[in-house]
């Protein structure tokens, strides 16, 4: 490999996006066994006193790793990319209304392991949009939608017939719930972000999956899992995030 | 000290951002630059020109996350001290020569040249966003920050010689990552 070609990798290793640089200054110490262990019994006790005084009211919810499939498009091409938990979108995939040639950031919701699926979307900041055939539809900042649908999020938001409003927060978050018939089966939660609010028109979004969680069956009985339950968990996730970042 | 608030240090032109930009990021930096030279009075070296980058660059340039950007800074210049050092070692005289000549000709950094650099950090961000999370951090840790197999290993509970394994599985990954989209290094 010549110096020339090799610079070029290097440099181009050395400009990844910064939260690759970041994530890889985290290391991952090994605990003393002795530690471990202490930190497990005390854990235990805990877990014993708590159960003791207070009978355990939490429900008894069984989860495992998420099943929904977030898909999301390039800016300006048909490339595209699966979100993973906790990593931002690359560079290529972030969205700007004056830059993209797409009307919002798109996120392709799927599943394959469900027949009856639906999907309760709410955002509490921007908008939600349908573009089909070169249609717009604005949608409500909660709504019902079916399996293998793109979705749009947009800073802008429909105030009239043609007016927009921008949204000016720099964080909103998609609560994505999955319902099988009547019982809820996993839920997700997605962060958008941008980092140049001033930046205006051309501002630039990324999104992040923050969590994505299943319920299995338990016994081949779906487990009673309801909306408050799991509206508390989503809040927990969106409180943790914004607590990290501070 | 908060980013922000060394970065309006920056901007204020005061002194005092030079020794708190050495306070909270002077060990990773030093880390870094001493990973890929391997001598510490060069990583030194390489550290006090990458805060003198820093005091010409900040204002214009605002760096959004101030840590990464120095690393991105000390990675450069590491590599540069390394390239002029590695030449003087094999060459002496002549390479000595070439090298003084070199600041003559004036930089190779063209656009062109900065948009390929460009695109191929856009594929790597692709891929590295394809990696599970432990191999992704694994490669950023030997390619970004330089450090050795050895000590990946033993901080994974890996043997050397699986962890070269696995960095050989990662560098091919790439390659034919590079390869499908039309590179050939």
């Amino acid at each position: 490999m010549k110096e020339k070609e090799i610079s070029k990798l290097y440099n181009s290793i050395t400009n990844v996006d910064n939260q690759f640089i970041e994530e890889a200054q985290t290391k991952t110490k090994k605990k003393n066994g002795w530690l471990k262990w202490a930190a497990m019994a005390a854990c235990l006790c805990v877990a014993l006193v708590a159960g003791v005084l207070f009978k355990i009211s939490v429900p008894d919810v069984i989860i495992a790793p998420g099943f929904l499939t977030i898909t999301v498009y390039a800016a300006s091409s048909d490339e595209e990319i699966t979100m993973q938990e906790g990593i931002g979108l690359p560079t290529d995939y972030k969205w700007s209304l004056a830059m993209s040639s797409r009307p919002g950031l798109p996120l392709k919701l799927s599943v394959t392991e469900y027949d009856d699926l639906s999907f309760e979307v709410s955002v509490d900041g921007g908008t939600l949009l349908l573009w089909e055939g070169n249609k717009i539809t604005y949608l409500g900042s909660s709504f019902n939608t079916r399996n293998d649908t793109t979705v749009y999020w947009t800073n802008l938001s429909r105030t009239g017939e043609s007016d927009f409003e921008r949204y000016m927060g720099t964080t909103a978050y998609i609560n994505i719930i999955i319902h099988e018939g009547e019982n809820i089966v996993g839920y997700a939660v997605v962060e958008i972000y941008t980092n140049d609010l001033e930046n205006e028109p051309a501002q630039t979004y990324s999104a992040k999956l923050l969590k994505s969680v299943s319920f299995p069956k338990a016994n081949g009985e779906y487990q009673k899992i309801t909306a408050e339950y799991v509206a508390t968990e989503m809040e927990q996730i969106k409180s943790e995030t914004q607590a990290g970042q501070r | 000290m908060e980013d922000l608030q060394i970065i309006s240090l920056y901007f204020k032109r005061d002194e005092a951002a030079i020794s708190e930009t050495a306070t909270k990021y002077g060990a990773f930096c030093h880390r870094i630059a001493l990973n890929i030279l391997s001598t510490s009075s060069d990583a030194d070296e390489c550290v006090n020109d990458t805060y003198l980058r820093a005091w010409n660059s900040i204002p214009p340039q605002k760096p959004d996350k101030l840590g990464a950007w120095l690393g991105k800074v000390v990675r450069n210049i590491a590599f540069d001290l390394w390239k002029k050092n590695h030449r003087q070692k094999r060459y002496a005289g002549m390479e000595q020569l070439l090298n003084e000549l070199e600041d003559c000709i004036p930089s190779p950094a063209t656009v062109e040249h900065q948009i390929e650099e460009q695109e191929l950090t856009n594929i790597i961000n692709t891929w590295l966003a394809s990696l599970p999370q432990n191999d992704r951090i694994l490669f950023m840790r030997r390619y970004w920050n330089g450090e050795t197999v050895n000590t990946l290993a033993q901080e994974s509970g890996m043997s050397p010689a699986n962890m070269a394994k696995k960095m050989y599985r990662l560098r091919q990954n790439l390659k034919s990552k590079l390869e499908k989209e039309g590179y050939s290094l």
